[in-house]
């Protein structure tokens, strides 16, 4: 879909699927304070969120305005300068979400989110001059079934044939087209799952439910569990385990598949980490930089430099720990890399590991030995004290 | 609470000393205020925007010859060597549970070598 097409098709998306307000009328996003407008990817509205409520809660007041029409729409906005209109999310302090209303005319993005590279969005060439990019965490994407599914685990092979010929693909039990869920070519969700079956992105069947949420709706209401498969970021999967359930993958030329997680249940993205699940991606965060090249907004500037790790954590806004609940990996965690979206799998060695801190934050329990100094880790395997824990190096 | 304060500390002035003194690194780190392995800037014609933390390279600091053998089933690397690549790496030997998808089984319009037919 051509970019202009693509931003038309933003403002009618918008109106056509405005969320639902809270229980109290929508209000304009301006009257809220210090409004901080972004857009882009859905599959990280959840950590929007997080981060928003932290920044609510902050003595210098800071409202995170989302709209998550799909990962591409970041590019509309800052290579077409498309405004954003209609209505978006924000979050109160407490952490609830609310629908506040745009101007007709919209407002221009002040950050973008997006969970693949913008050359991966239809008609993009390549970031636009005075747009920087800020590469943050790590989310993976999962395979969901309905949590009354018995299915455990799918293959990238599998994926192709689901996918790509739908019922004809003869994959039982995932044959009915109306319960194979699906994302388009605008979303990083599907450019995700596209690459991960070998499929070109515009060739990627299903039902296209437009946003993560929708998917976790979906598959939670289906009449045919067995038969219901979809897709959504890490992040938007942990949060909804009590409904769906995540699937093994295996990609091609692995002898079994795994879970993002050493196990079904558990949430210490191991798989993730090690090397053993294939289907993950970096957030990245994009914004308008002024001319000394620093992000123009000073409340986008605050947010992403924290979300991305550019900036430590605080008091008020614990961004390291907000990620790792959120079910983001921190670069420090990773023990792999690769070079570009969805590119041959690399051995990496964080330069500062956090591997302890990591497992504490994201499972409640690390058998690394706390310490406020090295001095408080013994001699031997793990001398060096890393985010509070004691490490090897 | 406190040990939280205290954590936040610790890391503050982490960072700090790495700002004065430069971490360690088989590159050189540049200034941050920033966990180790923060964000990296960039975008044509950004400006003169500054240069941040590059994505560290994997070749830098893992060994140059990881030795890893293929048991019939997964590879198991020497102590101190790491997978080099992603077969090794998808398929390394790990007591992490795993689940197999049987193509061959499964898919009834995978062809006879494994390889898939073109789409309709």
């Amino acid at each position: 879909m051509p970019r202009r097409m693509l931003s038309v098709a933003f403002v009618l998306s918008c109106a056509l699927l405005a969320q639902p307000a809270r229980a109290q009328d929508a209000i304009p996003c301006a009257s809220l304070p210090n409004p901080v407008y972004g857009i882009g990817g859905s599959a990280q509205k959840p950590t929007v969120g997080d981060f928003a409520a932290a920044f609510r809660a902050a003595e210098e007041e800071v409202t995170l305005i989302y709209a998550s029409p799909g990962a591409c729409f970041a590019m509309s906005a800052f290579i077409d300068h498309a405004p954003i209109t209609g209505t978006a999310s924000y979050w109160e302090a407490d952490g609830a979400e609310g629908v506040c209303t745009l101007p007709l005319a919209g407002v221009p993005a002040d950050f973008g989110i997006m969970g693949n590279a913008p050359t991966t969005c239809p008609g993009v060439e390549g970031l636009p001059p005075g747009v920087g990019a800020f590469e943050g965490a790590v989310l993976g994407w999962s395979v969901l079934v309905p949590a009354s599914s018995t299915q455990q685990v799918i293959s990238s092979e599998a994926l192709y044939f689901v996918y790509g010929f739908g019922a004809e693909g003869q994959v039982a039990p995932w044959v009915d087209p109306a319960q194979l869920f699906s994302r388009n070519g605008t979303s990083a969700a599907g450019i995700a799952i596209a690459r991960a079956a070998g499929l070109p992105v515009e060739r990627l069947g299903g039902v296209d439910v437009r946003t993560n949420g929708a998917m976790i709706t979906q598959l939670a209401g289906s009449t045919q569990p067995e038969a219901a498969i979809g897709f959504v970021s890490g992040d938007v999967a942990d949060r909804s385990r009590d409904t769906t359930r995540a699937l093994a993958y295996q990609h091609v030329g692995q002898r079994q598949g795994y879970w993002p997680d050493s196990t079904a249940t558990r949430f210490d993205k191991l798989n993730i980490r090690e090397g053993r699940y294939w289907l993950w991606t970096s957030t990245t965060f994009y914004a308008p930089l002024d001319a000394s090249g620093q992000i123009a907004h000073p409340g986008a500037r605050r947010f992403i430099d924290l979300a991305s790790g550019r900036a430590a954590p605080t008091a008020e806004i614990p961004s390291f720990d907000l990620l790792i609940q959120g079910g983001n990996v921190p670069r420090c965690a990773m023990h792999v890399t690769r070079a570009g979206d969805y590119t041959e799998l690399l051995p990496y060695t964080p330069p500062v590991p956090c591997d302890c801190a990591f497992e504490a934050i994201a499972t409640g329990a690390t058998s690394c030995a706390p310490c406020d100094d090295d001095s408080a880790c013994a001699a031997g395997d793990a001398p060096f004290c890393r985010f509070g824990y004691c490490e090897a190096y | 609470m406190k040990n939280t304060s205290n954590k936040y500390l610790i890391i503050f002035i982490f960072v700090i000393i790495c700002m004065i003194s430069g971490c360690s690194g088989e590159e050189a780190q540049p200034p941050s205020t920033a966990l180790p392995d923060g964000g990296v800037t960039s975008g044509e014609d950004a400006g003169g925007g500054e240069e941040d933390a590059e994505v560290y390279d994997a070749e830098a600091d893992a060994p140059s010859d990881a030795a890893c053998t293929f048991d019939g089933s997964c590879w198991t690397c020497a102590a101190g060597q790491r997978p080099a690549d992603q077969e090794q790496l998808l398929n390394a030997c790990t007591p992490v549970q795993g689940v197999r998808f049987d193509n061959a089984a499964r898919l009834p319009l995978l062809n006879d070598d494994g390889s898939l037919p073109p789409l309709p």
